[in-house]
């Protein structure tokens, strides 16, 4: 039969496997048959077929099979013998107690319960004065083998496709079933393949290696072999296996990317201890010390050891009097006993504003622009919005002449560089250090208005005794949120996923 | 933050002008720094963000807010009371218990289903989260027309002593009430311990209460039929009792109750409370104006004041500013700053960018370690990301480490068992992994850059947090060398020369372990796991690892 030229095209392009596996399919269909007459390794005849389908030569057909298999119960039963049969023998020759017959047998209490239970089914033995005995039934059985012993040496073998059981063999199967970890069940995928029309077309057809060039190799360029011969054609439109090269942590990448952000807008990065004094996360913030911010279930605590160490006495002093009676920042303070000890206490950072006062009181420059971005940790019950950690994002502003327009101004810069909004509303909010404050909305081209962050003039009860005379305004963001909305993450506790197949498909734009 | 729900049926009432419940919810709310949660037809579920505002957690407090907002009212309110001649006394015995209270009578209240369903709901959330759940503050109102006075506040054997409490069929000890009562249960423990309970009991010996647990079923029940209520609240500091007592107090008024005092002796002193007097603070105009960064009147400013429920005096430099008891959140002008600029409206201040020329950086360590990040990528590395916290068995039983040789820092209320300590090191999360990618394709090649917590008595709070890098492979043939050669590619990228020492590791397989030293420190280790290890994490395929620190090689490039 001769060829048009469509056909003598496409034969061109038939790679050495395909011309190989493309005359047996007619013969033989399965691909187990395929591997072992065509004496090519499997994951060759599949390309193959795969490549014989993109050229609609050949079809691929998929069916999913459920295989069963010996598990780990299953393979130890093989060799000691199935605990029911061991309990058996365990009261051959006597009735014996329910501890003799878990030694004698080697069974745990679990298993002692569950042949209790299946031989009580086949009336295999009785219950008597605190023993058990064999009945005549049970004698029956001892020495038999049983439906399930013949199915568990059949699985030693290799595994059965579950749809070519026989009646006993899918008898013993419901029971293991129903018992733990004597067999699985694997859900395997059964090929065949099968020419379409215009693969029988060519099949019929004589498949000659044309002599044209399938690799072109180091030697064909020393000697010039290849002059005058053709290449075999490609079929260029073909999908090739997939791979994956490193790639950088997006959730990493995003925080890098902020930063830069922040970088550009003159900010300084600050950073801070992940284990830290309550004086810091609290004292130096004003947050009184019976505040139920600070109590056991609104915070993390510590083992071991209890306390670290405060400040220099001057600061020490100057937040002790704040929070008495106010001191010399014009406040009433709290008006309660302050007590260095509790300031003292360690536990894990529950908020990266635990870092400004640190900075405040000593390293700052004025006017200066201070965020820091850090891991916080906070016992919240852990579910699609609250991670095991979480990241937080803020700072603050100095500068002699700052007012709440400032503050204003800065939130919506910080968002609209963050988010790409080019809209934003304030809220009045409330944080307990800072007074006025304020809350930003900002509206997402693609999600509509968000809560993005929280604002403030720190309270002069906390500038005070750190020694700042000047305003500061404080802001915030709640950062895995502002990623999940970035990077397109649905549950926060996707950002720390340990998929690695997910996280080699991550994309590098994800807006 | 304080959930509420009321009606806006009633919240309108209140005001006493039917305003738009779109409007309530776009506009209004934001007056009292509140949001909507939910609105079911009548019903809202409502946030309030300000936790140090007691006073605006009940339709009563938001509706006297939003009077000034919708021009219905303005200034302070002027309460007004009479006294009640009720007399009440506090015992010495309470010293170390339960020593105070403040409290107060309202008469002639009509009580509706919606009005004692708020009362109750703005007590519980006074207690709660003001009162820290009644510790600090615990309020009881009761049938003022059941009390025989005078009332006296005093503790009792706990085992001689019986009342019928609240929802409960008889009559119980007191110390009975903390095993039986359910209120027993959940506040009993602020009892505990004590050899006396306290209790207010009337001249004729029926009990009212006993604080901060539970009222009594026959004086301490307020239906819809009680006009008259007596009204309490015990705890250890007037700091709290008094602004606890006066928010609910405060809010029966503006239900139409008619306020009146009673005369508390303590010990000698005489209290007339409640005490409903305006309290003052100067705020000088130039804080006003510099915090709001525009130019605005006095008349502005007084016009703002007052509709923020205060009374002014003008003078030359500031004002004086007259404040309503319930109003204890008020510590420093700054306060009423605040007060002024929501009522000027935070949308109509135009925002400005600061203007200020500052030095700028980022921490050169975190920018070394994204510049490693650089270079592991370049070996084909996935760089993954792990919690800082994690659990024992992974740092120790896991890697076939003995506890005892090891110092970690441990949370004392975790969450999860999964999360409960922080890590010395990253390789247990690398293993953890790839244990959990068992299915994936091989080989898997990964690398994590973090803080770890490692425990330093010397540190300022006990700890230090270097930052490291941990990479390891899984595949049929990783060995030492692969991670040599990743070692040696990475410090080869910055120019560092290091050595390999033998080391002993019991994660790592013995002669097969090494410690890397740069500059004569040694700031790595590099090996292949133990197959032990390997099995307890029920991996099948060898591993190769290292684990350096960045903070040290930060200083040794920057040398």
């Amino acid at each position: 039969m001769a060829a048009d030229k469509d056909t003598q095209k496409l034969i061109e392009t038939l790679h050495p496997l395909e011309q190989k596996v493309l005359p047996l399919i007619a013969e033989h269909n399965s691909l187990a048959e395929l591997v072992d007459v065509s004496g090519l390794s499997q994951i060759e005849v599949m390309r193959a077929l795969q490549w014989l389908e993109n050229k609609d030569i050949a079809k691929i057909k998929t069916e999913p099979k459920e295989k069963i298999s010996l598990d780990a119960n299953g393979k130890e039963y093989l060799e000691k013998g199935l605990p029911e049969k061991r309990f058996l023998i365990a009261i051959k020759d006597k009735p014996q107690d329910m501890g003799k017959i878990a030694v004698k047998a080697g069974l745990d209490k679990s298993e002692l319960n569950a042949c209790i239970g299946i031989l009580k089914g086949k009336a295999a033995i009785n219950f008597r004065d605190n023993k058990i005995e064999l009945t005549a039934q049970g004698k029956n059985i001892i020495d038999k083998e049983s439906i399930e012993d013949k199915f568990l040496k059949k699985l030693s073998k290799g595994s059965v496709a579950l749809s070519r059981l026989s009646d006993e063999e899918r008898f013993a199967y419901d029971i293991f079933r129903k018992r733990k970890e004597i067999i699985k069940t694997t859900f395997v995928k059964d090929r065949t393949a099968e020419l379409t029309e215009l693969g029988k077309k060519l099949s019929k057809m004589k498949i000659k290696t044309s002599g044209a060039i399938d690799r072109l190799t180091p030697d064909m360029l020393k000697n010039g072999a290849w002059k005058g011969r053709k290449f075999r054609r490609y079929d260029v439109e073909i999908n090739v296996p997939k791979i994956y090269g490193g790639k950088k942590h997006q959730y990493n990448e995003f925080i890098n990317e902020v930063k830069h952000i922040l970088l550009r807008m003159g900010f300084v990065e600050m950073t801070g201890p992940i284990i830290e004094t309550e004086f810091f996360n609290f004292d130096a913030l004003y947050q009184p010390q019976n505040h139920p911010a600070r109590t056991w279930t609104a915070t993390y605590k510590i083992k071991e050891p209890k306390y670290g160490d405060l400040p220099d006495k001057k600061i020490i002093e100057a937040v002790s009097k704040t929070h008495e009676n106010g001191g010399d920042s014009g406040s009433t303070g709290w008006g309660y006993k302050w007590d260095p000890k509790i300031a003292m206490q360690l536990m894990p950072r529950a908020h990266d504003t635990a870092i400004s006062p640190r900075y405040m009181a000593k390293e700052i420059k004025s006017p200066g622009k201070y965020f820091s971005l850090v891991r916080c940790f906070r016992p919240d019950v852990i579910d699609a919005t609250h991670g095991v950690e979480f990241n937080q994002m803020g700072g603050f502003v100095i500068g002699k002449d700052l007012s709440f327009k400032h503050l204003l101004g800065l939130l919506r810069d910080c968002a609209f560089e963050l988010t790409g909004a080019t809209e934003a509303r304030f809220f009045p909010d409330y944080f307990p250090f800072t007074e006025p404050s304020v809350q930003i909305s900002v509206k997402h081209p693609k999600f509509g208005w968000l809560e993005l962050a929280g604002a403030g003039i720190f309270r002069p009860e906390l500038c005070t005794p750190l020694g700042i005379k000047e305003p500061v305004i404080a802001w915030g963001f709640g950062l895995d949120r502002l990623a999940m909305l970035k990077l397109g993450i649905k549950d926060i506790r996707d950002i720390f996923s340990h998929d690695l197949d997910y996280l080699k498909k991550q994309k590098k734009y994800n807006r | 933050m304080p959930t509420i729900e009321i009606s806006y049926k009633d919240l309108c009432n209140l005001i006493g002008k039917k305003i738009p419940i779109k409007e309530l919810e776009k506009e209004g709310i934001l007056f009292v720094k509140g949001e909507f949660e939910e609105v079911d037809g009548d019903r809202i579920k409502l946030e309030i963000a300000d936790t140090n505002r007691p006073d605006l957690w009940s339709v009563e407090g938001i509706a006297r807010e939003l009077k000034t907002k919708y021009n219905i009212e303005s200034g302070a309110i002027n309460y007004t009371s009479k006294k009640s001649g009720l007399k009440l006394t506090i015992d010495r015995n309470l010293k170390k218990i339960r020593p105070l209270t403040v409290c107060a009578v309202i008469k002639k209240i009509n009580i509706t289903e919606e009005v004692l369903f708020q009362i109750i709901q703005l007590q519980e959330k006074v207690c709660e989260t003001f009162g820290r759940n009644r510790d600090q503050a615990a309020i009881g109102i009761y049938d003022y027309d059941k009390i025989t006075g005078p009332i006296t506040y005093k503790a009792f054997d706990p085992d001689k002593t019986k009342f019928q409490p609240l929802d409960y069929p008889q009559e119980i000890t007191l110390r009975q009430i903390l095993s039986k009562h359910p209120k027993g249960k959940e506040y009993g423990d602020l009892l505990e311990g004590f050899d006396k309970y306290p209790l207010f009991i009337d001249s004729v010996g029926e009990v009212l209460s006993m604080p901060p647990v539970i009222n009594s079923e026959h004086t301490g029940k307020v239906t819809k039929d009680t006009h008259n209520l007596f009204i309490e609240c015990s705890g250890h500091d007037m700091k709290f009792i008094v602004p606890a007592l006066n928010v609910v107090v405060s809010a029966l008024i503006d239900r139409g109750g008619k306020l009146e005092t009673v005369e508390i002796e303590d010990n000698g002193k005489t209290i007339i409370s409640p005490d409903f007097s305006l309290k003052e603070i100067i705020v000088s105009k130039e804080l006003i104006i510099k915090t709001l960064g525009e130019t605005i009147t006095d008349k502005k400013i007084i016009q703002l004041l007052k509709g923020a429920r205060f009374d002014v005096k003008e003078e030359k430099e500031s004002f004086k500013v007259y404040y309503a008891p319930y109003r204890q959140d008020i510590m420093h002008p700054m306060d009423i700053v605040e007060d002024i600029l929501i009522g000027y409206g935070f949308n109509n201040i135009v925002p400005e960018s600061p203007q200020i020329i500052t030095e700028h950086s980022l921490i050169g360590e975190e920018q070394f370690a994204r510049d490693i990040a650089d270079i592991m990528v370049g070996l084909s590395c996935q760089e993954v990301m792990s919690y800082v916290l994690t659990n024992k068995d992974y740092l120790f039983k896991n890697m076939d480490i003995d506890p005892e040789t090891q110092k970690i820092i441990e949370i004392d209320n975790a969450v999860s068992k999964n999360w409960c300590v922080f890590r010395t090191w990253i390789i247990p999360q690398l293993l953890e992994i790839f244990s959990k990618n068992t299915n994936r394709e091989y080989p898997q090649q990964i690398f994590e850059i973090g803080q770890v917590v490692i425990p330093d008595e010397k540190a300022e709070t006990r700890a230090i947090n270097p930052i490291r890098i941990a990479w390891g492979i899984i595949d049929k043939n990783s060995d030492f060398t692969k991670a040599k050669q990743a070692l040696d590619f990475l410090m080869g990228s910055l120019g560092v020369s290091y050595e390999i020492i033998e080391a002993e590791h019991n994660s790592f397989i013995p002669g097969r372990c090494g410690r890397v030293k740069v500059n004569g420190k040694k700031i790595a280790y590099i090996g292949e796991i133990h197959p032990q290890v390997l099995g307890n994490w029920k991996l099948d395929y060898p591993v190769a690892a290292f684990e350096l620190n960045l903070t040290e090689l930060y200083k040794a490039v920057n040398r």
